[in-house]
């Protein structure tokens, strides 16, 4: 009988903490799906919301922090005033950082924030040489840590692209990591699951880019 | 509910009815449960303390994922199947966030929130009293990398560019930095947190010396103008604290074509390692043939320098730097013979450098960070002058090791420790008499260093610490206490008070004749106030430096060692005012700097406190880039204004008495970004002194009066009235 009992309090908690994990990754998801078809600045306020309330539900998980600072991140691009832009862009930086005390995944996390990087660069273009930089070195440090993360390589192609070509950017230069990028996004389809799989499509927007300027 | 059963069978523990019963039981009541409960619709308004409607702000029912967002009047509706008392949350960008706890009924609730608007966070507070951070940090970045090979008036010299910031004074004919009111060599630098020992070119008399590096090998300058960390000592006035670039983006291959030389880069990565390789190869010959010099040159200058870096990725961040610099160069020049006025000599020199710097940086666990590393140089210096000539032989090396951790926000340490071995060797040899006199010494010195950093709340900010060393030669233990605070006003204002005590071993010239000597010594005061927002940063600094136990000597018996002793003493007192602004104007970035320097000093061989050669009152700069998005081109313009400088007219009775006059200088540089052959090419240009003003640095006396029994004067001036600088550096 106590084995009996213990065995169904084991059963108890797989099956709790599955449907929990399926509750989370239905919740993620769900809000990607949000900030995705998203049009407006109150649509993708809706979407951040929701990846807040994730966080903020989950405090032991990094994931829900990374995609909420992902969202916001993203939110910030269309965000047209700059303190609001900056504030996003804090509390995002502020998320990574706590994703990465929570032991989540560095290659990702470092991933993101170079994109954070990019984000502050177009909200202070005087800042541009430094945040390129700075989001270089962290690129390079994502990739260090696991070589076959698209997102890494994508975003390296990007802010390759972007750098004036006297700097060593352009097209020519970042394209290289476009397609690596592209073959490492090819391995990722069909997976499915908390972890990040955002960017396939924005880097074939990239090749697309880069071949329709030749 | 399938996983259940499934799991059940699997575990074969079918058997008894109450079993299943059970179970059954724990199903139904889970799955009753919820069915069961009925919903909450929680309702109300989210409006700021300003009355301003909030639209989107978030409201949220504590440590689930029920919650939605305001709509454009700022109302919400919330569904919930939860029960009990449970905590709301609303919050908005901006806003403080707030909770109310209700109960959880079936029906309606109403709940309003009004919330505060956040006065804007203040980050935590950096200590910038007495330090010039030109660092990638993304807070109190005042001055760029990039920004020193852009400054016109630099031509391309790390601490040319220095001097256009305020503490720096302009000593146009010596080329090292010079520190409020402090001498050249009181200023050091760091490459990577390790010392170089001789960060300056070789240069023959009145010509000003380069930095040895290019800037384009650093990502950060520190340029501290005082109350610097206890991690570096031996420099009275200043610590210029350079970082390494980090790992290179990809394998690349750079050249520069200059009017003044060549020079060629080759860089390898991999995910995991990086080597670059360099050759540079200066001749003055061509631009000196074309551009009138006020030098005779008997050699033109030529230099050959090779380096090379490697940078490798260990596991837990570590990362493993060498950088190794070797150079040799040589020129000859005509140079008065300071005797009687008309005879002239040839001063010839030639001289080799290897500077090696091999560093680690890493975690070791229990988020302990070590950075460790040895530094090398050999320097070697040979001046030959018509009656005497003199070699110098400088063997340098240090080992240091610091650790560091943050304990959590609120605290970081820091400790460690470095040993400085330095060999100094000095041949001086007479031509007629045949004197030969050789003086050469050891000196190790011994260094532990500890530093805390406390902030207790975010505004607050105080750093505290010690440093004891030990010099063989001076055979006396020296403790150094620096301590500084820094308080956060607002987000935007902030004032920071440092204090240092620093001591350094007198100078190899001096220790040449005896080592019964002790540690100069200097005491710093420092406060300001920053202001600093949306890329406009305006800072005023006031400062106080003592110094004591100054080396002075009886100019007339240098040679003998009872003519030296450590009686000198000194201050220097003043402010500087720093104003830079990236915002008002697109693309167009300029700063403003002012000191008032108020020095004076009883030195070397001084006979009272003068203020001396080195120290003008007033120096001003404006610097102003803009960058024309349509040419690809950069301008460039900067005004720099000295007072005159002091300096000692041997026909006067009272010494140091006279002034030059003022020193101002208008530079302007072109830079232009373009491809050639489908490679990213820039092409630089600059000109110096655009307006040909006749500059004077300061005036030399003979040393024999002339017929009327005058001693007459030659002034120090710039070796050209204008220097033109071309060049193109391409990206393969």
């Amino acid at each position: 009988m106590k084995k009996l009992v213990f065995l169904t309090v084991v059963a108890f908690m797989v099956t709790s903490s599955y449907s929990q994990n399926l509750q989370l990754e239905n919740a993620v998801k769900e809000a990607l799906a949000m900030l995705d078809s998203g049009k407006t600045i109150i649509d993708m306020q809706s979407a951040l919301n929701r990846f807040e309330r994730i966080a903020m539900a989950e405090p032991g998980r990094w994931e829900p922090q990374y995609h909420y600072a992902y969202a916001q991140i993203l939110t910030s691009f269309y965000n047209q005033k700059p303190e609001m832009k900056v504030k996003l862009l804090d509390q995002a930086e502020a998320g990574i950082n706590q994703a990465l005390e929570l032991n989540g995944d560095k290659s990702e996390l470092n991933a993101l924030l170079g994109f954070l990087y990019q984000a502050r660069l177009t909200a202070d273009p005087g800042l541009a040489m430094t945040y390129s930089q700075k989001a270089a070195e962290v690129f390079g440090k994502a990739l260090y840590e696991n070589p076959e993360n698209p997102r890494a390589m994508y975003l390296m192609g990007m802010n390759i692209r972007y750098t004036p070509e006297g700097f060593g950017g352009g097209c020519a230069n970042a394209m290289p990591k476009f397609l690596a990028a592209k073959s490492l996004f090819e391995k990722e389809i069909g997976k499915q699951g908390i972890l990040p799989l955002w960017g396939a499509q924005s880097n074939l927007e990239g090749i697309a880019g880069c071949n329709s300027e030749k | 509910l399938d996983l259940e059963n499934k799991r059940e069978s699997e575990s074969g523990l079918t058997n008894g009815a109450n079993m299943k019963r059970f179970l059954l039981a724990i199903i139904i009541c889970t799955a009753g449960f919820s069915v069961a409960m009925a919903q909450t619709t929680i309702k109300g308004t989210i409006v700021g303390s300003d009355g301003q409607t909030l639209p989107g702000a978030n409201v949220l029912i504590k440590g689930s994922y029920d919650g939605t967002s305001a709509d454009e009047e700022g109302e919400y509706a919330l569904t919930t199947r939860l029960k009990g008392n449970k905590t709301i949350i609303a919050r908005f960008i901006g806003y403080t966030l707030q909770e109310k706890e209700i109960t959880l009924e079936d029906g309606k609730v109403t709940v309003d929130f009004i919330l505060v608007e956040q006065r804007d966070q203040i980050g935590d507070v950096v200590i910038s009293a007495g330090m010039f951070e030109t660092s990638d940090q993304k807070k109190s970045v005042t001055l760029q990398p990039l920004d020193i090979v852009t400054t016109p008036s630099a031509a391309g010299d790390i601490y040319g560019a220095l001097t256009s910031l305020p503490g720096a004074t302009m000593v146009g004919e010596d080329g090292r930095l010079f520190v409020r009111g402090g001498d050249g060599y009181e200023s050091k630098t760091f490459i990577d947190g390790l010392l170089v020992k001789k960060p300056y070119s070789s240069t023959t008399p009145d010509l000003p010396a380069r930095g040895r590096f290019s800037p384009f090998l650093f990502s950060g300058t520190m340029f501290s103008t005082g109350g610097y960390s206890a991690e570096y000592g031996q420099a009275l006035s200043s610590a210029l604290i350079l970082t390494t670039n980090a790992f290179p983006e990809k394998t690349q291959t750079d050249l520069s074509i200059m009017t003044v030389g060549l020079g060629a880069t080759q860089t390898f990565t991999s995910e995991k390692a990086a080597v670059s390789l360099g050759v540079e190869y200066y001749n003055l010959q061509p631009y000196f043939a074309l551009a009138k010099q006020r030098i005779d040159w008997e050699k033109y200058p030529t230099s050959l320098a090779g380096n090379f870096t490697a940078r490798y990725r260990l596991k837990d961040d570590g990362m493993l730097k060498v950088f190794s610099n070797y150079k040799t160069g040589s020129s000859a020049m005509m140079y008065p013979e300071m005797t009687e006025s008309g005879n002239m000599q040839k001063v010839s020199l030639k001289d080799l450098n290897n500077y090696t710097n091999i560093s680690y940086s890493g975690s070791v666990g229990n988020e302990w960070i070590l950075k460790t590393g040895l530094s090398f140089t050999y320097d070697e210096e040979e001046i030959t002058f018509n009656a005497f000539n003199v070699d110098e032989y400088n063997t340098n090396l240090q080992g240091k090791i610091v650790l560091k951790k943050k304990f959590s926000r609120r605290l970081a340490l820091l400790f460690g420790g470095e040993e400085v071995i330095n060999r100094f060797r000095e041949n001086y040899a007479e031509k007629e008499t045949a004197f030969v006199s050789t003086s050469e010494f050891d000196d190790f010195n011994s260094v532990l260093f500890a530093e805390s950093e406390i902030n207790p709340m975010p505004k607050l900010a105080l750093r505290t610490g010690v440093r004891g060393e030990y010099s063989s030669v001076i055979a006396k233990p020296a403790l150094a206490f620096r301590a500084s605070i820094a308080w956060a006003f607002t987000n935007k204002v902030q004032a920071s008070f440092a204090y240092g005590s620093f001591y350094q071993t007198p100078e190899e010239t001096l220790l040449r004749f005896t080592h019964h000597l002790n540690y100069e010594k200097a005491e710093h005061f420092i406060g300001n106030v920053q202001y600093e927002a949306n890329n406009r940063i305006l800072r005023i600094e006031g400062y106080y430096k003592k110094y004591a136990d100054l080396v002075i000597y009886d100019e007339e018996t240098y040679y003998s060692p009872s003519a030296y002793n450590n009686h000198g003493y000194g201050y220097s007192k003043g402010f500087d005012i720093f104003f830079r602004d990236r915002k008002s104007i697109r693309n167009l970035d300029y700063w403003i700097s002012y000191s008032f320097l108020n020095a004076q000093r009883y030195y070397r061989f001084y006979p009272r406190q003068v203020a001396p050669s080195f120290a003008s009152k007033h120096n001003f700069n404006v610097v102003a880039k803009k960058y024309f998005t349509s040419l690809s081109t950069q301008f460039g313009a900067i005004f720099t204004y000295a007072s005159g400088r002091p300096y000692n007219n041997p026909n006067h009775a009272e010494f140091m008495d006279e002034q030059t006059r003022d020193y101002m200088d208008v530079s302007l540089n072109i830079s232009y970004l373009t491809t050639i052959f489908h490679k990213s090419t820039i092409v630089y240009t600059s000109l110096s002194n655009v307006f040909g003003r006749n500059n004077i640095y300061s005036y030399r006396y003979y040393e024999t009066p002339n017929q009327s029994g005058e001693f007459e004067s030659m002034p120090v001036r710039p070796e050209a009235r204008r220097l033109f600088l071309l060049g193109l550096f391409i990206a393969l």
